[in-house]
């Protein structure tokens, strides 16, 4: 068989770039078994003690709680107000329809950093529960998300089956849970696990906002400030074994390529 | 079996406005009980606006719509009782053929024993009973259509309504079903009314087509009538083959007659109230024959065979006459024989195969 060069050089380049990617998180996951108290590479020796300090240190399971009920919350609140957005924008046209697609998008395209001092500015003149502002936040930076995905999937869909559905009998708000949401369940499964990932590691306009209570990523943040050890390193291997197995679960169940 | 008795529709000056368009204005139809009836016509006529406001899916803006003689204007889609078979089938994919059929009696409430026994009933009636677990994606063509209409009929509806019913199903299939479904409406004796471009499924499933064009129903009778009699050129033309030739209807001797220009040959027309002024002439191309008609009942025209088209049931050749037109004819193929090209020939029509349309109405 024949060698092809320009095959050659692409098996390099394509093993260069997935290097570039995965490099850095390999690197992160064995700093965090390093048995020294300084967050080098290679490790000086094993040991599992940074992942016992996660808890003994005492600073990031308060964060932790915040962040998870945070991104929670985020994925029901974005996930209804999308759902409901995109039932609109496609089933219906009404004057100032795409003055209000490009409104939900816009986050998109401003910097967090202006997003997360626009809100802090809200807050700061009308006061309130912190973390009802957080949680706006958030539903203002995964709701572009959600809707992307959940219009590429409500637009496969049409809107003949919800009326077939209607002329069968159905009310409207039945079709629409019995016929049209089943059919864009792998979009609602996807826009929620981006809503989760994006609102519980969001730093940018997050830490705009955080004071008493503070999101493990800020708290993260923090503890790197002040402290030099492979704690992080831990906190970030555990995340990232999280989200994998998240996405593997994702992929058996209804199937990656379904969801994108 | 149902025990309704059929209803009937009447539609009523209906008027429907999407912003500044009006795709249907002051359409009026009225359907007897138990009719079958289509409405044909090109894409975007109106006819698909029509279906749709009888089911409730779009709200005319004034006239009224009755079933059984009562107004169902105000009565919402889903309350009007009425079966609905879509053209892609809108078959619900995550559900079973029977779940698909039996939707409709579940959303009416009925006990659980009762759907599953009329689901069944009609699933064997319609040869459906080895597929009820199946998913529609699982499913023929022919078998997704059947299940459709299944899921159309089970509930009873008032009215049963079809978009271009057989428009999916390839040719084989398409004319197997003409029968299908016509002897499924005459069984369940419900009124029908379905939609179609296909000139072929209007004329040969419906008991009156109703041929549409921009907004208005331009006639509405049984299929021969609006075959041989049609009462505009549109009609004319758009259902079935036609060769149009122009010129004016002018007085003759005793009855009127139709002049072609250059060279001017006159037609007798028979007795009947011909518009004078510009008109055309209109022959069904299968309506012209080979070899001369007597001067009493007809015409007769000369000239050259120029090509000819193979139908497989018969043949349509094109002859160029000496009066300087070409028209098409349809032969059966027994005529074809020693027909040679460039050959010379007459052909002959009979007065009463002939249509006129003043032009006037012709350009509207």
């Amino acid at each position: 068989m024949r060698r092809d060069p320009f095959l050659f050089v692409s098996i390099v380049v394509a093993i260069t770039v997935l290097g570039f990617i995965t490099l850095p998180l390999i690197i992160v996951c064995l700093t965090s078994f390093n048995a020294t108290t300084q967050a080098v590479f290679p490790p000086n020796g094993w040991s599992m003690r940074w992942y016992a300090n996660i808890v003994s240190v005492g600073v990031f399971a308060r964060p932790f709680q915040v962040s998870l009920a945070l991104a929670a919350s985020c994925v029901v609140v974005t996930l209804t107000i999308a759902v409901a957005a995109t039932l609109g924008l496609t089933r219906y046209s009404f004057p100032g329809r795409s003055a209000i697609d490009a409104a939900i998008m816009s986050p998109l395209i401003v910097p967090q950093v202006i997003t997360g001092l626009a809100v802090l500015l809200v807050y700061a003149s009308i006061r309130g529960m912190p973390l009802a502002y957080l949680l706006a936040l958030h539903v203002i930076l995964t709701l572009p998300y959600a809707m992307r995905v959940l219009l590429a999937s409500m637009a496969r869909v049409g809107g003949e089956l919800e009326e077939a559905a209607i002329s069968l009998g159905a009310s409207r708000i039945k079709a629409f849970f019995l016929i049209t949401l089943p059919q864009i369940k792998a979009g609602v499964f996807a826009a929620s696990f981006f809503c989760f990932v994006i609102s519980f590691d969001n730093f940018t306009a997050t830490a705009f906002l955080v004071n008493r209570e503070q999101t493990l990523p800020v708290a993260i943040y923090g503890y790197i400030l002040s402290t030099s050890d492979p704690t992080v390193a831990a906190i970030a291997t555990l995340m990232l074994g999280a989200t994998t197995a998240l996405v593997l679960l994702i992929d058996r169940t209804i199937g990656l390529q379904r969801v994108t | 079996m149902t025990e309704n008795k059929p209803q009937s529709v009447e539609i009523d000056q209906i008027s429907v406005r999407f912003g500044d368009v009006f795709p249907i204005r002051k359409l009026s139809l009225d359907i007897g009980a138990g009719e079958l009836v289509s409405i044909l016509g090109p894409s975007g006529c109106g006819k698909t606006t029509t279906l749709r406001a009888v089911a409730g899916f779009n709200h005319p803006f004034e006239g009224d719509i009755r079933i059984d003689g009562k107004s169902v204007i105000k009565i919402p889609a889903n309350a009007r009782d009425i079966g609905m078979m879509y053209q892609s089938y809108a078959l619900f994919p995550h559900k079973t053929v029977a779940e698909n059929v039996g939707f409709g009696l579940k959303m009416r409430g009925l006990p659980k024993g009762e759907i599953v026994a009329r689901v069944r009933e009609i699933l064997g009636k319609f040869q459906l009973r080895q597929f009820e677990e199946r998913l529609p994606g699982q499913l023929s063509g022919g078998q997704q259509q059947r299940v459709a209409l299944a899921r159309a009929l089970v509930f009873n509806p008032r009215v049963l309504l079809l978009d271009e019913p057989l428009a999916a199903l390839d040719k084989k299939l398409r004319s197997e079903m003409q029968f299908e479904l016509k002897r499924i409406q005459r069984e369940y004796q419900i009124t029908t009314m379905f939609v179609s471009h296909d000139q072929e499924e209007a004329l040969s499933l419906s008991d009156r087509v109703a041929v549409m064009a921009n907004g208005k129903i331009l006639q509405i009778d049984t299929p021969s009538e609006v075959y041989d009699r049609p009462t505009h050129r549109f009609v004319a033309d758009f259902v079935g083959n036609a060769n149009f030739l122009t010129g004016r209807v002018k007085e003759g001797e005793g009855r009127r007659c139709f002049e072609l220009e250059n060279p001017a040959v006159r037609i007798q027309l028979p007795e009947g109230d011909f518009p004078l002024g510009p008109a055309e002439m209109m022959i069904r191309p299968e309506r012209l024959r080979l070899g001369a008609v007597g001067q009493d009942n007809g015409f007769t025209w000369r000239g050259k065979l120029r090509d000819r088209v193979f139908l497989g049931n018969g043949l349509r050749i094109m002859v160029e006459l000496e009066l300087g037109r070409t028209v098409q004819l349809d032969l059966s193929p027994e005529q074809d024989r020693g027909l040679a090209d460039k050959s010379e020939v007459e052909i002959g029509c009979l007065y009463d195969d002939v249509r006129i349309f003043p032009l006037e109405t012709a350009s509207r």
